[in-house]
């Protein structure tokens, strides 16, 4: 499955600033929304979004760190790319401990923010094939019955089927049935590829009492 | 000698004095006629006294009535002078009046003449001794009276009808000093003439036997004048006197004034309009640089001021010239070795009653030091108010770098961004073209901020021109928009639309604004970020004067330091000399107006700036 198309969100309150580096966004290929202010795009930016924003750190109002906090608060993980007027360090430094990519000085190198651009959105993509295989592992794992959950978190503690079948109050046969349609629910090939997914669901092993 | 002649002689002689001195008064006193009147009147009446003593020495009834005639001469001059002088030393008396007791006294000198023996006498039988006690005798007429003394009698009521109202006219019309007149002598006249009139009648009548005393009775009003004119002796004395006093005063005072000119280095002059001649003292003829000894025109002195003052001074002249007001100006002369001296003038005019062309009179003094220190003053506050602006630049340079950082930025990135659209394989030409035409549009307005910050670098010339106190204010938060958003801090107007304009220097007024603002956003520095507003206020102030208040929401100013924040080297920041706010004030003064502080209700504090509207710009 293939990420969504990432969009550059451009938050400056300098119209001309606003055009200038939304344009520039579009000649290295990316789409580009651009917003007056801190609050416009709080009020406006598309739920789902996905891509990075480009946030100049001082403007009238909402600032751009309130801005990143507000964000980050609301559980909204976009990448941020900063653009400072001048050399502001407690704010560059503040932005960066909030999770900025990228603190620029206007003006800025188009190569400086492409790259820096590009690595935010790789960032973005990242993390969102984390969250899309999370999710998944999850939707995988609620289609597991109770019993086959049980039957799985044996499997991942490494016990044989025996002990499992005993353990469970069962036969051999019976966990040999249940772990093969587990295997096959969970998409796995391998033992292995299991114990891996069952992590990731943050399903923990069986503690054995044994 | 006898008696008789003794007494007739001194009554004649007292007569011929009076006349002498009168005459005396009118020689040195030309224009008053009323001294030569009354010496004639005197000399007649001394001439009638002699006939009188010819008559009563007479020894035959012919000598009589040959005397009798030839007094009618001296009495006939004595009525027309003293009803002339009555007429000049009253100035009253009807002149119909007057005419008719001319005309009937001559008439009767006429008839005097014709008819023999006289006017008064048809004929004189015969002439009676009377004796008096010391052997002295006198001749009395003995014959028939003519019809003709009727005439004589109609002659004296009419005299007299003119003597009363003469005098009563003068009662009615004077003041203290004419009434007297009017009584004295105008009331020793009448008498004279009326017991000369009724003497000389009751003599002819044979009523009573004297000899004929019309010269006597002429001793009353002799006496009274004589009173008069020793009191106006005396009055002139004591008016000689007066003016001694006054001259020696005025020749003191002129003195004073001259010491005073010349420790004050006044020049005087006077202008008579009429002849268009200048006088002009040793001063003033120096402070125009016009030689000593040369005659003045108002032309040759409106030459002498300078070509630019010229026209305002020659106007202002003559509009006091028409109105008769004072003139007060300054100007500049141009000397003819080319230096020019400023100079004060003051002036009166007098319009000599609208009778006569005005005369204009004043006094200039030399202003070229005044002027010098003025100017020197002048040029050290604009100095120093560029000093204290390249100061306040000097803080302010971050927010101002920032300000042309931004279009630098757009500009680089729109180029950098037409770079890659030119790049790529099919160029995306429109790209390019909106590119450009912004590189094109921030260039300019980087433009604009430089221009703008060189204004406010420059050490120009200050000029005053008519200001929109509206636009200053957007302009210089335009210019401040950085620093405002670095300090966190939003700035709100209330513009009063319809202000009416100032006159001012536009650099000077926008670093006033500037300084009040930043000193606003320091004022905030510690608030609470959602505090931090800073409101500009335009208003038409009471009066006629417009307003603008820089209000902050700070922590306010204390009381006691209300007045000392703006004097020099008071600062409550880390940075700056603390003469921001006294140089304002400075600036402000200079422009005519006010600059003060005041705590708000609530939080903060208010600078207030007014300054006087220009006339003919009110809304």
């Amino acid at each position: 499955m293939n990420p969504p198309t990432p969009v550059v969100f451009v938050v400056d309150d300098e119209p001309a600033i606003r055009k200038a580096v939304a344009r520039l966004m579009r000649s290295a290929g990316y789409t580009a929304m651009t917003f007056a202010s801190p609050q416009a795009f709080l009020d406006d930016y598309p739920q789902d979004a996905h891509g990075c924003i480009i946030l100049d750190i001082a403007m009238p109002g909402l600032n751009g760190l309130e801005l990143q906090q507000a964000l980050a608060e609301s559980g909204q993980a976009l990448p941020i790319i900063f653009l400072t007027g001048r050399g502001n360090i407690p704010m560059a430094v503040r932005a960066m401990k909030q999770g900025a990519v990228e603190v620029l000085t206007k003006p800025i190198d188009a190569d400086e923010l492409i790259g820096a651009v590009r690595s935010a959105i790789d960032r973005d993509v990242a993390s969102w094939k984390l969250r899309t295989a999370f999710a998944e592992t999850q939707r995988r794992v609620a289609t597991l019955t109770a019993r086959e959950r049980e039957v799985l978190e044996h499997v991942i503690s490494g016990k044989l089927n025996k002990q499992t079948a005993a353990e469970l109050g069962t036969v051999e046969k019976t966990i040999k049935v249940h772990r093969a349609r587990v295997m096959q629910k969970m998409n796995v090939q391998s033992l292995a590829e299991l114990v891996r997914l069952a992590e990731t669901a943050g399903i923990s092993p069986v503690t054995s009492a044994v | 000698m006898q008696w008789l002649t003794i007494l007739w002689s001194m009554t004649a002689s007292a007569c011929v004095t009076l006349a002498v001195m009168h005459l005396a008064v009118w020689l040195k006193d030309r224009a008053n006629l009323a001294y030569l009147l009354f010496a004639l009147t005197a000399a007649a009446v001394a001439g009638v006294g002699g006939c009188e003593l010819l008559m009563l020495r007479a020894q035959t009834p012919e000598d009589f009535g040959l005397y009798m005639r030839w007094t009618h001469v001296p009495l006939f001059l004595a009525v027309v002078s003293i009803v002339a002088f009555v007429r000049v030393y009253f100035g009253t008396g009807r002149l119909w009046l007057a005419w008719a007791v001319f005309s009937v006294r001559l008439a009767i000198l006429v008839v005097n003449f014709v008819v023999t023996p006289n006017v008064n006498y048809a004929t004189i039988s015969a002439l009676e001794r009377r004796y008096l006690p010391g052997g002295e005798s006198f001749a009395v007429a003995q014959g028939v009276i003519s019809p003709w003394t009727r005439l004589a009698q109609v002659g004296s009521v009419l005299f007299l009808v003119f003597l009363i109202d003469a005098s009563v006219q003068l009662w009615r019309r004077g003041n203290a000093v004419e009434r007297r007149h009017a009584i004295v002598t105008g009331g020793s006249l009448v008498l004279f003439v009326l017991m000369a009139a009724v003497h000389t009648a009751l003599v002819q009548q044979g009523v009573i036997a004297t000899p004929y005393m019309i010269s006597f009775a002429f001793l009353m009003p002799l006496v009274v004048m004589a009173f008069q004119q020793s009191a106006d002796v005396v009055h002139g004395s004591q008016l000689s006197q007066l003016l001694a006093r006054s001259q020696s005063d005025l020749r003191g005072a002129g003195e004073r004034v001259e010491l005073a000119a010349e420790a004050a280095d006044l020049g005087f002059w006077e202008w008579d309009t009429g002849g268009d001649a200048v006088w002009a003292t040793q001063q003033f003829r120096e402070m125009f640089g016009i030689h000593g000894a040369e005659k003045i025109d108002f032309r040759r002195v409106m030459e002498a001021i300078h070509p630019d003052d010229r026209e305002r001074v020659d106007a202002a002249i003559r509009q006091s010239l028409t109105d008769g007001g004072e003139y007060d100006g300054q100007y500049r002369v141009v000397l003819p070795d080319g230096r020019t001296r400023w100079l004060g003038a003051r002036g009166r005019v007098d319009l000599n009653g609208r009778t006569r062309p005005p005369l204009m009179r004043g006094v200039v003094f030399d202003l070229t030091q005044r002027k010098q220190a003025e100017m020197e003053s002048v040029k050290q506050r604009n100095e120093l108010a560029h000093l204290s602006r390249v100061t306040m630049l000097g803080e302010l340079s971050g927010s101002l770098a920032h300000e042309l950082n931004q279009p630098l930025t757009a500009i680089l990135s729109n180029a950098q961004a037409a770079q890659r659209f030119l790049a790529r394989e099919q160029p995306e030409l429109d790209e390019v073209r909106a590119s450009l035409k912004d590189i094109v549009d921030e260039d300019k307005r980087a433009g604009e901020v430089i221009h703008r910050l060189r204004l406010l670098f420059k050490k120009g010339e200050v000029q005053h021109q008519p200001l929109d106190l509206n636009e200053l204010v957007t302009e210089v938060l335009k210019f401040l928009n950085s620093e405002l958003v670095n300090h966190a801090i939003t700035a709100r107007t209330e513009l009063q639309g319809n202000l009416p304009h100032v006159e001012g220097d536009r650099v000077q007024l926008q670093q006033v604004l500037i300084n009040l603002i930043v000193n606003g956003c320091d004022a905030m520095a510690d608030a609470e970020v959602r505090d931090r507003e800073l409101s500009l206020r335009t208003e038409c102030a009471n009066g006629d004067g417009v307003c603008v208040s820089v209000i902050d929401r700070g922590c306010g100013i204390a009381p006691e330091r209300m007045e000392s924040v703006f004097e020099p080297f008071v600062t409550t920041k880390n940075q700056g000399m603390g003469l921001g706010l006294t140089m304002c004030r400075t600036i402000v003064s200079a422009h005519g107006g006010r600059l003060w502080v005041t705590n708000n209700a609530d939080r903060g504090a208010s600078f207030h700036l007014a300054l006087p509207a220009r006339k003919g710009t009110s809304p």
